[in-house]
């Protein structure tokens, strides 16, 4: 495959595979309470996304390691237990939140509560990774998340000024409500950094066999696709700034964020919205699914990949099929899947340095990289965002539970 | 020279067909009265890693685990240290196999399984 090609398909995938349940409600919730004064926290969490991405493909094509492994290997069992706990606990509960957004896309299609989805919704993901290799699931879902441009038509047909968006990307601190912001401002970099995001990528990329020779192909993908990724969550924010936020709407449920298109794409609008959040929601809960195995996998030195056949990582199989299952029981007992969603996402931010800590030192580690080490810019960004992303985290929760 | 901690202990071990079947959980020393320990074995095995947590939670979790069998390959199996240690056995004949075979034919059943 040519370079081109490669790159183009790669930011093809990144596109694509961009929103997920998470993105979409916290882009949706901030553009909603405090218009565009959150982009500049969308902007900073894809800077960082962007250099843990080029990171962890940089990890897998020089050392020819997943992160999960490379962890064990470097830090020891006992350490290893630590990151994986708390990646695996908040994975399921983010795979909660994909599933029920699902089923709540299949309940303004049909009618039908989404709790009865949850069985249905969780054995076709379940089906698709037992038929399915890595490259049908990757790309197939990543060709149908392009139905996700939606969001940027949309945006573009509101109009919106864009001396305020521009505004909204400088730095700024709360209007008023602080708490509120800043628990969505963590929510925002939760939902953009999910660690199964760049576990994912590595995994992929050792599965693919990268070499050195992939490292420009992965820097390209790495800041274009996660770069006009991130475009697709700017503009759910600024849709959702200019529908909800004059009419002084807060968002707490699925069935208000139902109506974001309807404004700019009429009857269509509800129709399109159904069926980008269900695509792109089953995308994020087949990746997340996978993601989930492969650090258990990994760490435990047993045999994994989506290519191999299931006798041949049937530790693997059966690890993926329990995440499933545990993830599908709260939907079924018809947990509220945008609280879930929000919580989950507030959690992939308060573990984030439990994912990217060890992986730092790694990309420090000549061991490892060689001359391929991180630079200053790049830990800098990585470490800054990781430390405030946790404290926002550790701060804004309880106080949203107690006030929520 | 091999440092035994940074080189050998947590590395994916691989039997005779290239199979992954587990990390070095553990090391086996023998000490000696006149001369420096050596390495006897390489230990696989859930009991190997619950002792290397801390006492509180090794002890917790051993009461879930008392029947986990360990793998020991002995030193001279031991092929080659790289990225990856190759060793000359057959993991399938080994305890740390047993569930991987269970569903594998478990899985074997099921349509579809490949």
């Amino acid at each position: 495959m040519s370079r081109a090609l490669q790159v183009a398909l790669g930011v093809v995938t990144a596109f694509g595979g961009f929103l997920e349940a998470g993105s979409i409600a916290t882009s949706a919730q901030a553009g909603s309470e405090f218009g565009y004064r959150l982009l500049w926290v969308l902007a900073l969490g894809t800077l960082c996304l962007v250099f843990l991405v080029e990171m962890s493909g940089r990890l897998a094509a020089v050392s020819h390691h997943t992160i999960a492994a490379a962890v064990r290997e470097r830090f020891g069992f006992a350490f290893y237990l630590l990151p994986l706990v708390g990646m695996v606990l908040v994975g399921v509960l983010t795979l909660v939140a994909e599933l029920g957004a699902i089923c709540i896309a299949l309940q303004f299609a049909t009618g039908i509560a989404f709790q009865w989805w949850a069985l249905p919704v969780t054995f076709a993901v379940w089906a698709l990774l037992w038929a399915g290799n890595f490259d049908v699931i990757e790309n197939g879902v990543s060709l149908l998340g392009l139905l996700t441009v939606v969001f940027i038509v949309a945006a573009l047909r509101e109009q919106p000024p864009l001396r305020d968006i521009a505004a909204g990307l400088v730095p700024s601190l709360a209007p008023h409500d602080g708490g509120r912001f800043w628990f969505l401002a963590v929510s925002i970099l939760g939902a953009t950094l999910t660690p199964y995001l760049f576990y994912f990528y590595s995994s992929g990329a050792v599965e693919e066999h990268w070499d050195e020779r992939m490292l420009t192909t992965n820097r390209m993908v790495a800041s274009v696709g996660m770069g006009f990724g991130a475009v697709l969550a700017a503009a759910v924010l600024v849709v959702s700034a200019t529908v909800f936020g004059p009419r002084g709407i807060r968002l707490e449920s699925y069935d208000q964020l139902a109506l974001l298109l309807t404004d700019s794409l009429g009857r269509w609008g509800f129709a399109l919205f159904v069926a980008a959040l269900a695509i792109a929601c089953l995308g994020a809960a087949l990746e997340i699914t996978l993601a989930l195995a492969y650090m258990v996998a990994q760490g435990f030195g047993w045999s994994w990949g989506e290519n191999l056949g299931h006798q041949e990582a049937a530790r693997f199989t059966a690890t993926y099929t329990v995440a499933l299952v545990l993830a599908a029981i709260p939907v079924a007992l018809g947990l509220d899947p945008m609280r879930v969603t929000n919580v989950a996402m507030v959690l992939n931010g308060a573990a984030l340095p439990l994912a990217v800590m060890p992986f730092l030192v790694l990309m420090n580690d000549r061991d490892y990289v060689g001359v391929h080490a991180n630079g200053r810019l790049a830990n800098v960004v990585v470490l800054v965002v990781t430390v405030l992303a946790c404290v926002l985290a550790i701060v804004s929760l309880p106080l949203e539970l107690v006030g929520g | 020279m091999l440092d035994l901690v940074r080189d050998v202990l947590d590395k994916q071990l691989l039997d005779r067909q290239g199979r992954p079947f587990g990390k070095v959980d553990g090391i086996v020393l023998e000490v000696r009265a006149d001369a420096p320990p050596r390495v006897v074995a390489l230990e696989v095995g859930l009991s190997t890693r619950l002792a290397r947590l801390p006492a509180w939670l090794s002890r917790w979790m051993g009461r879930l685990t008392r029947h986990a069998e360990v793998t020991r390959i002995p030193k001279e199996a031991v092929m080659a240290v790289a990225n990856d240690i190759r060793v000359d056995i057959d993991a399938t004949r080994t305890p740390s196999w047993r569930l991987e075979r269970r569903l594998a034919r478990l899985f074997a059943r099921l349509p579809g399984g490949r």
